[in-house]
């Protein structure tokens, strides 16, 4: 009876993300390593020294820095995969109820013994263990809540729905009786696409079954009791274990650049070996001419003298073997540690740190560390990533009648800073002061600063700036996103008149009540047009588990009064000037404290007297302020409910548009389907009732659209209306004009005008528009639009379209409500970051799905358009016009450009903008085809590369581009246009999954943790938690990485080539022998011990320039850009320094040491000890900054060096033949000689230094 | 509490993670930059001075004698040369007597690498395993008997074998063989193989190398001790030269009755074995005799090198300060013309 438990074909629940067991590790990881071209060149070199002829080194010795290298790695690997293990375990050994037909119940089960075909039951806030079809909830509908944030990072709730049941209606799912079989697709990785079959045992019609019923893995279960459902997929195959992709790798531009030094090295390489296997050949053809050349150079095993053609060629190895160095393996190595060490580094930056959602920056490419310092361009997404992608609904226009909601949004401390200078002086004052730095607190003898500091405590001294800062914004979330205070006359209008009065017919209502009528229609619209998720507050875990508490910041530590001032400065940036008096301070600290405890039960009424002189307390919690309302008017039956709903949705304009009009009491209650109807519950003010909509049809948003409609039942008269709203243009152009009467006429087209003109009003002051309506459908149109709507959800062939066309013909004839104005605020800090990053000499795009004149706006308020910049806008309707456009505008700009003569860069110098819009992409699918493709895509056009040509020609004298009205693939197709085309250093950055395609493309891709999920975050390089935190990133972090990384590989290259030459200058004494004074051992692991651990410490440690200094002035960055630290030039005057040291250290000790009983190996030791010591200086020299680090590891390596030396030259007395070091430096080091002959040479070697 | 659940991820506000260490920045300007030149100089030219005088305070005598006798081809013919050596001034203090040999590379790597120290260190190498690093010097086939060589290689094969007697008037100036390897070399690294109080026995099994004209354990007639390994002239030589161009110890004078402030200056006469044939690969051969200093032997570079240096450094300090102070001056000057107009 037991179904296929144990069915080979499945995979068990059990995951292993590891790589390596035990037993495979060795080989496994070895064979790994091997791949890499590095360890592959060392196992080559120690062939090659197996080879008699050719042997260099000992066999033993000359394995050393393999298996140092391989070993690390290694290591490396193996704690890597042991965190790995130690998930897995956690994970593997969560338990989760599993049904068992022996006793038909439920039992705990481990989730790795889970398989395919369980029947499995998960309750509330837990973790769906598999991807498992939903066959039954707790819910009496039949659908069940799910959070995908694990998945996607989607924190808002989405609904699944049970398998339509089959096993009869009338009972209970049993999981005994379900006997069915089910075809599903092999297991795949799209996350969204599913579907398949259950074939009910007892015979019956196919059930098809889709995404809708599927649980994914990794999803937790909300709002609903317990579901119940069958596995489909377990442990491997499931959709969000293949959709686990690891680490990306991306190569840095810094590393292209030393790939060809490593190749100039390697040519170098091959040159020196090839001079001393010519000069071996000369030499031993010259000495077999004579008769006792065997008393130094030994014949062959055969005793006969070695050919020198022949010698020749074994010197050409031998010398490869001996100068291997001068290939930087250890490069490679050391870089990765030290790209690790800087990630490590960027991930502990407090000032990178978001302490309100409690988000560090976190890098998840490890290998482009200095990729940050070199950026050229900085593509940025504007919602959510410039901006909060926190919706506040701030005005709105009804029937032509502009609502300012003067107080709204406005929570009254930010009414004060405007009016009160005082604070303001002491803002700037204060922040003025913490830019300049911390330390220069003590810097002057400021009566004033010094009291001041007696109120600062030494930790807020140092994070009051991140800690202030974010309290600020957490505090204006909470008030925005929910809080709307009602403007007095628009709720004095629509509380005036009872609904139900207009419960007849509307046509005879006289025109004052047109308006009225209009009022309620427009916030029935903004109710119930909208897919957003109702859920109750008193469901704690959902909100305290996905939103993080904005409240839970204690203020009680920071002093209030610094407090708020500082907010008060951090905040009045884009608030509208007001009148209120300064002495509201008080009042507002009260609430401060209040909302300051945690936890549900604290959404009180904070003036429980009922004030209802409403814009006063705008910023205690809005519901409680609804509540309190009701209350006052004795209704509230379900004030407490109403008061405690919460919405999710899935865009924050439509949660605004829900909460705006629930502050005006129309309450989006409740949604039901029950059998296939659908309906909505409202509540109305002033204890106006209840009032349910019977939804006959849902027009879901699409981008090309771009508005949504649902069809309603009126439940006061059975009239079916259409409640439609979208964007402007969408809606403008689908307006009634079929008017009878001209009277009518005339006022449809004033309405229209004036909300146009409110329009054009919101979008100058940077509101996000939209426009709301609604038509009347008499049974018939209605009927008729159906039956053609029915035949086109059967077309098989091309549903999309017809789906599309079918709304389209349903959204028509609309009659204008009005409209409404939502404000997107801009992040803090987002105009000093896109000014900063400006004059850093990085051109800044803002690539945007918004519409024209909003991104402007936005554009203008983020300083992105400067006042007296000139601004270019390219906005055609068609590709021709819009090529003309840019051939015009080119000329012109070509004829300014005539005027100035000193023009070298177009960055900075012409300073204009282009506000280009991508032509038509709002088109319906009816228009032409050949609209679309404004930039490339497949179109075979040359005029589109024509475009393109002229397009990235113009932008590139531009200092900003702001692109509207892109679509996602748009956004990546642009930034891809001028990555290849200019071939620039490029960064994306953006929050949503719109922004995937262009944070891929980008050299980096940096995602915003924000509002719209983790897919941004997921696909990026860097996820950072604000868009502020960018200006820190790349002005120091990247300056920084960059310096440290450029001055390490040139520190390399030189270290290798100084000591390498070392050696292949003794070859001029050695007759070319591949001999070696230098002791082998030392020569082996003279990278990977006496000189490694300084410049590690460097690539990490050295700043060239501090912090300060690099915010401050932000034109250093310009050194990346230009890549001016690494330049073709500079590598070769480093090569040229490790020539001329080389030299120096070899030829003076030459001298020195000339005609003297000096031995072989003594003399290389004094080689040695020269180098050591002229090359740790050297590093010291180009080290800018010097900590107790760096003093430590310098001393160290040296003194590492002589113990390693001391001891082992003492502790064998036979070894590593035919070197064999015995009591070298021992009898070296008491000679005067010796330490005057280092000082002379490591002196003499870099002074040009 | 709350506060510490809610910045879990909070990094830690450590110097060393935020990167504040305190650190000592040098800045490379005029100010800090011209002192050194004359720190340097100041320090360099009297270490300089105080080099070369220590360096002239050795006295060295040299005589090529190579072309002493023509047509020496091989090694184990011995001849004889005199040479008639006058010394100028007497040399005090403790004299050694070396041979220097030019063009001979000692540092050559097949010959470097031909020996097998273990064998040296007394261990019984068993007939077949002789380090192959000697081949092809390892084995000496005798009538059909393989033997192996002892010592074994090129480098013990071509070890310098000249002897030379010295003499004022008739009486020998007494030279001694020993001492002048290092002590830790020949108490640790070379060993007689057991037993060594019958090195003939010890060294039966063995063929001498085939350029030796005496096998390795009666190479010092004189010295019963110095034989076998152990033998001092046949260590140093083992320490292979750094360059062609080099010298090794020969002997120490010993400062007996005559000798015991050195040797006096005088008509000195040198009376060679000459075996080791150089001319061939076109080689000289020295007769040295040098006194010693802290510093070593005689050698005036080092001294000059610091002398020339140190001058070089405040030529250098001098000339920027000079280009410092004027463009200073050129600055105040245009700085003062500007205040005047």
């Amino acid at each position: 009876e037991k179904w296929e438990r144990k069915h080979p074909l499945y995979k068990k629940n059990k995951v292993r993300t590891t790589k390596y067991t035990i037993l495979s590790f060795l080989p496994k990881n070895l064979f790994e390593q091997f791949h890499r071209f590095a360890n592959f060149y060392f196992v080559i070199l120690i062939g090659l020294n197996f080879i008699p002829q050719l042997n260099v080194f000992g066999k033993e010795i000359s394995m050393l820095p393999l298996i140092a290298v391989l070993s690390m790695q290694g290591l490396k690997d193996a704690l890597e995969d042991f965190n790995r293990y130690k998930n897995d375990l956690g994970v593997n050994n969560t338990y989760i109820e599993v049904y068992q037909s022996s006793d038909d119940k439920y039992h705990k089960m481990k989730w790795s013994d889970l398989q395919v075909g369980d029947i499995v039951r998960v309750v509330c806030n837990s973790v769906i263990p598999a991807d498992i079809l939903l066959l039954h909830s707790s819910d009496p509908d039949g659908i069940c809540f799910i959070e995908t944030s694990n998945l996607d990072g989607e924190s808002n709730l989405k609904q699944r729905m049970v398998v339509p049941k089959h096993w009869g209606d009338n009972h209970e799912f049993y999981p005994k009786e379900f006997k069915s079989i089910i075809e599903c697709q092999t297991p795949n990785n799209e996350i969204y696409k599913f579907h398949g079959n259950m074939i009910p045992a007892n015979g019956g019609e196919k059930i098809s079954v889709n995404n809708s019923n599927l649980l994914l893995r990794g999803c937790v279960i909300r709002n609903t009791d317990y579901v119940e459902g069958i596995v489909l997929y377990a442990g491997h195959e499931t959709k969000a274990m293949l959709n686990n992709n690891g680490p990306r790798y991306k190569r840095s531009k810094l590393e292209r650049r030393m790939n060809t030094d490593v190749i100039y090295c390697v040519v170098l390489l091959l040159v020196m070996c090839l001079i001393g296997s010519v000069g071996n050949g000369i030499w031993a053809s010259n000495m077999s001419n004579i008769e006792q050349a065997e008393l130094f150079i030994p014949n062959e095993e055969n005793g006969e003298a070695l050919n020198p053609a022949l010698s020749g060629f074994y010197m050409f190895w031998t010398m490869v073997i001996l100068l291997q160095v001068l290939i930087p393996i250890s490069l490679y190595v050391s870089m990765e540690i030290v790209k690790w060490g800087q990630v490590h580094m960027i991930n502990s930056d407090i000032d990178l740190y978001h302490k309100e959602t409690d988000t560090p920056i976190r890098c998840r490419a490890l290998n482009i560390t200095e990729d940050l310092g070199q950026i050229q361009y900085v593509f940025s997404d504007k919602t959510g990533t410039l901006t909060e992608n926190k919706m506040i609904f701030r005005r709105c226009t009804i029937g032509g009648v502009d609502y300012p909601h003067a107080a709204n949004g406005e929570s009254p401390i930010t009414f004060l800073i405007l009016n009160c200078e005082q604070f303001c002086n002491f803002c700037c004052f204060f922040s003025g002061e913490y830019s300049k730095h911390r330390e220069a607190f003590s810097g002057r003898n400021d009566s004033i600063r010094r009291s001041y500091r007696r109120t600062q405590s030494a930790s807020l001294n140092l994070l009051g700036y991140v800690r202030v800062k974010s309290i600020g914004i957490s505090l204006f979330e909470s008030v925005c996103e929910t809080d709307v205070t009602p403007d007095p006359v628009l709720y004095e209008k629509l509380i005036s008149t009872p609904y139900s009065t207009f419960a007849c017919n509307e046509a005879s209502a006289a025109v004052p009540s047109l308006e009225k009528a209009r009022i309620w229609d427009f916030f029935i619209n903004l109710a119930i047009c909208n897919t957003v998720v109702i859920s109750n507050d008193s469901d704690d875990s959902v909100t305290a588990s996905t939103t993080p508490d904005p409240y839970s910041v204690s203020t009680s530590i920071i002093p209030s009064l610094f407090l708020l001032s500082t907010i008060l400065f951090w905040s009045n940036r884009h608030i509208l000037p007001s009148t209120c008096p300064p002495f509201i301070l008080l009042i507002t600290l009260f609430p401060f404290q209040q909302i300051s405890t945690p936890g549900a039960e604290t959404y009180k009424p904070l003036f429980p007297n009922g004030n209802h002189a409403i814009p006063v307390n705008g910023n205690t919690n809005n519901s409680a302020n609804i509540g309190a309302h009701f209350n006052e008017d004795g209704t509230g039956l379900t004030d407490e409910e109403l008061s405690k709903i919460r919405y999710e949705a899935e865009s924050p304009d439509e949660a605004a548009l829900v909460y705006a009009a629930h502050a005006y009491g129309c309450v989006l209650a409740h949604r039901s389907s029950h059998g296939g109807k659908e309906s909505v519950t409202i509540t109305l003010p002033d204890g106006g009732g209840k009032l349910e909509f019977e939804v006959l049809h849902k027009l879901p948003f699409d981008s090309t659209r771009k508005r949504m409609s649902v069809i309603v039942r009126d439940p006061r008269n059975g009239q079916i209306t259409l409640y439609c709203k979208g964007a402007d243009s969408a809606i403008l152009s689908a307006l009634r004009r079929d008017q009878q009467d001209d009277v009518q006429f005339g006022k449809f087209r004033l309405l229209e005008l004036l909300t146009k003109q409110y329009l054009d009003k919101y979008g100058r002051v940077g509101l996000r528009t939209l426009c709301i309506s609604k038509r009347v459908l008499t049974e018939a149109e209605y009927s008729e639009w159906e039956q053609l709507h029915r035949a086109a959800e059967r077309d098989l062939e091309n549903r999309d379209q017809m789906m599309i066309n079918s709304f389209v013909r349903m959204e028509d004839n609309l009659e204008l409500l009005g409209a409404t104005g939502i404000e997107d605020r801009l992040q803090d800090g987002v105009p000093e970051t896109i000014e900063a990053l400006r004059q850093a000499g990085i051109q800044v795009w803002v690539v945007t799905g918004d519409k024209r004149e909003t991104a402007t706006n936005i554009g203008r308020s983020c300083r992105l358009i400067h006042q007296n910049d000139e601004v270019i806008e390219l906005i055609t309707e068609t590709p021709e016009a819009l090529s003309e456009l840019l051939d015009t505008t080119i000329s012109s700009q070509d004829n300014k450009r005539g005027k100035l003569p000193e023009i070298q860069h177009q960055t900075s110098i012409l300073s204009f903008n282009v506000s280009f819009s991508l032509p038509n992409s709002t088109s319906y699918p009816t228009i032409d085809d050949k609209d679309l493709p404004a930039l490339g895509q497949s179109a075979p056009d040359t005029l589109v590369k024509e475009i393109a040509d002229k397009f990235v020609l113009l932008a590139r004298r531009c200092r900003s581009v702001l692109c509207c009205r892109a679509t996602p693939l748009q956004k990546g197709m642009v930034l891809k246009l001028i990555k290849d085309k200019l071939h620039v250093m490029t960064l994306a950055i953006g929050d949503g999954a719109n922004d995937v395609s262009m944070i891929q493309v980008a050299d980096i891709g940096v995602g915003l943790s924000g509002q719209e999920g983790m897919q941004a975050v997921m696909s990026s390089d860097y996820a950072l938690a604000q868009f502020r935190f960018l200006k820190k990133l790349l002005l120091v972090h990247g300056h920084w990485n960059y310096a440290r990384l450029a001055s390490m590989v040139l520190y390399f290259f030189y270290k290798n080539a100084a000591f390498v030459f070392l050696i292949f200058w003794f070859q001029i004494l050695c007759g070319f022998s591949g001999g070696n004074m230098i002791e082998q051992s030392y020569l082996l692991i003279f990278n990977l011990i006496f000189t490694s651990v300084p410049p590690l410490v460097n690539g990490v440690l050295d700043k060239d320039i501090d912090a300060a200094t690099l915010l401050k002035k932000p034109e250093l960055y310009m050194q990346g850009i230009k890549d001016e630290l690494y330049l073709q030039r500079t590598f070769w005057i480093n090569m040229l320094d490790a020539l001329y040291q080389s030299l120096i250290i070899f030829f003076f000790l030459y001298v020195i040491y000339l005609d003297t009983e000096v031995g072989l190996i003594e003399w290389g030791t004094v080689v040695t000890t020269a180098a050591v010591f002229v090359i740790l200086i050297h590093l010291g020299i180009e080290t800018k900054t010097w900590t107790w680090i760096h003093w430590v590891c310098q001393i160290g390596s040296v003194l590492v060096f002589f113990a390693y030396s001391l001891i082992y030259n003492i502790v064998c007395a036979t070894c590593l033949p035919p070197s064999n070091p015995y009591f070298v430096m021992e009898r070296v080091i008491q000679t005067g000689q010796f330490w005057f002959s280092i000082l002379l040479v490591t002196a003499v070697a870099l002074f040009p230094r | 509490i709350t506060e510490e659940k809610t910045q879990k991820h909070l990094p830690d506000n450590t110097a060393f993670k935020q990167q504040r260490l305190p650190a000592w920045a040098p800045i490379l300007s005029a100010k800090s930059t011209l002192p050194i030149f004359f720190i340097v100089s100041i320090a360099f030219v009297p270490i300089g001075v105080v080099l070369l005088v220590t360096s002239e305070a050795v006295v060295e005598f040299q005589y090529d004698y190579t072309d002493c006798i023509i047509n020496q081809s091989s090694m184990t013919q011995p001849c004889t040369c005199v040479i008639n050596i006058t010394l100028g001034t007497s040399m005090d203090g403790n004299v050694y007597a070396y041979y220097g040999l030019t063009n001979f590379f000692q540092n050559h790597r097949r010959y470097v690498k031909s020996r097998d120290d273990n064998q040296l260190f007394g261990v019984h190498v068993a007939t077949t395993s002789v380090s192959t690093s000697c081949a092809p010097y390892n084995l000496f086939n005798d009538n059909g008997t393989i033997r192996p060589i002892a010592p074994c290689g090129a480098i013990a094969n071509s070890m310098f074998n000249d002897t030379f007697t010295f003499s004022q008037g008739s009486a020998q100036v007494p030279i001694v063989r020993t001492g002048i390897a290092w002590p830790t070399d020949y108490s640790v690294k070379f060993n007689n193989p057991f037993p060594t109080n019958d090195l003939d026995q010890a060294f039966s099994q063995y063929a001498k190398p085939s350029n030796w004209q005496k096998p390795v354990q009666s190479l010092d007639r004189n010295l019963s001790t110095n034989n076998g390994y152990k033998n001092e002239a046949f260590i140093v030589w083992m320490r292979t030269a750094a360059f062609s161009h080099f010298r090794k110890p020969y002997g120490i004078l010993n400062r007996v009755a005559g000798y015991t402030n050195g040797l006096p200056s005088g008509q000195y006469t040198l009376l060679v074995d000459y075996n080791f044939p150089v001319t061939a690969f076109g080689g000289r051969k020295r007769f040295i005799l040098s006194t010693t200093s802290w510093m070593g032997g005689k050698n005036s570079f080092l001294g000059v090198a610091y002398i020339v240096f140190g001058g070089m450094c405040f030529i250098g300090g001098i000339l920027l300060t000079m280009i410092h102070l004027h463009a200073r001056n050129t600055r105040e000057m245009s700085l003062i013309s500007r205040l005047h107009h």
